[in-house]
């Protein structure tokens, strides 16, 4: 089949016409998503404010595994849950970000009283482990630690996970 | 007296599917697909910019702006190719909006997440049905953007108003 560019120069609606009409397309979705969002009770932030927040300490998986032999350390995963059944760190707990507000009080007896948190995400693509770092600063939580380069870079470290 | 040969057959399709009344069909149709597909986002941002998130494609910075503006523009272009209103400007919208999500869907695919559509509201796990809706969905915007002559839309009724003042 072939296609005749030709078709989209008719009448008056020529390719600029087309790319215009497409920027007020642009635009228009632009101001109401904006606008529509600003006039919401709970607006969405714009930019969410734990990727504005203060770096949070990490450690490394060396580290992390050092803590793990010695029983000084609790994983915290924070990826979605299918994602933790199918492998994790060895006796991490699931923490699903959007679990924390229903889970927190179940799991704090579970916190070590010394040692640390140490909190992962998958190591690429949302940082879903900042995130639960934040809601643990908030929530009044010093001993927590973020595990540098996540899941991935435990797994290439060639460290022992579990899972199905 | 060549009706039954298959050039014929193949002449015949190749019209229908070239057809400005195929395209203000597939106008409506489209256009209502992605009314319906927006209506949930728009309602509920925060779900939507998870699903978004879960992709792991966009950076940090750009998933809750993408979750804010990606369901007005469906419902802006999907109102506009149903009045026939700047319907080949939606289309094109349309369609690169479609291939962003082929991308975004065949890339989680490859790395076998398991995560939702985000398509259709909520609860419809990604998958090779999403992809292959998707591409049906982007061969009726090309059909609009490059057959579509404003039949039974506000386009070529503005346009013969043109016409009739220049008269």
């Amino acid at each position: 089949m072939r296609i005749h560019f030709q078709s989209l120069r008719s009448e008056k609606d020529g390719p600029a016409g087309l790319v215009l009409g497409c920027l007020l397309i642009g635009l228009l979705g632009l101001a109401a998503g904006l606008g529509f969002n600003s006039l919401r009770s709970s607006p969405l932030p714009l930019i969410p404010p734990f990727l504005l927040a203060s770096p949070y300490p990490e450690a490394g998986p060396d580290q992390a595994q050092e803590w793990a032999e010695e029983g000084r350390v609790l994983f915290l995963d924070s990826r979605p849950h299918a994602q933790y059944k199918k492998a994790h760190l060895p006796q991490a707990v699931s923490l699903p970000v959007k679990d924390f507000p229903a889970l927190y009080p179940v799991l704090s007896p579970l916190f070590p009283a010394e040692g640390w948190i140490v909190i992962y995400g998958e190591g690429g693509g949302w940082p879903t482990e900042r995130e639960l770092a934040h809601l643990f600063r908030k929530a009044g939580m010093e001993r927590v630690k973020v595990l540098a380069g996540g899941f991935r870079a435990w797994k290439e470290r060639g460290f022992r996970v579990e899972g199905r | 007296m060549n009706q039954g040969r298959p050039d014929s057959w193949r002449r015949r399709i190749l019209h229908f599917l070239k057809s400005p009344y195929l395209a203000a069909l597939l106008r409506i149709i489209l256009g209502a697909l992605f009314l319906e597909a927006s209506w949930d986002k728009i309602l509920h941002p925060a779900r939507f910019a998870e699903d978004v998130a879960n992709y792991a494609i966009l950076p940090p910075l750009l998933v809750n702006l993408w979750a804010l503006v990606l369901p007005w523009l469906e419902m802006i272009a999907g109102l506009s190719l149903i009045l026939g209103l700047l319907s080949r400007s939606s289309a094109l919208v349309l369609s690169a909006l479609l291939v962003s999500f082929i991308i975004g869907i065949s890339i989680n695919i490859a790395r076998g997440a398991e995560i939702d559509c985000g398509c259709f509201g909520a609860g419809e796990e990604l998958g090779w049905i999403s992809l292959f809706r998707d591409l049906l969905f982007l061969a009726m915007g090309i059909q609009i953007l490059f057959c579509d002559r404003g039949f039974l839309g506000l386009d070529s009724l503005w346009r013969k108003r043109g016409v009739e003042k220049e008269g």
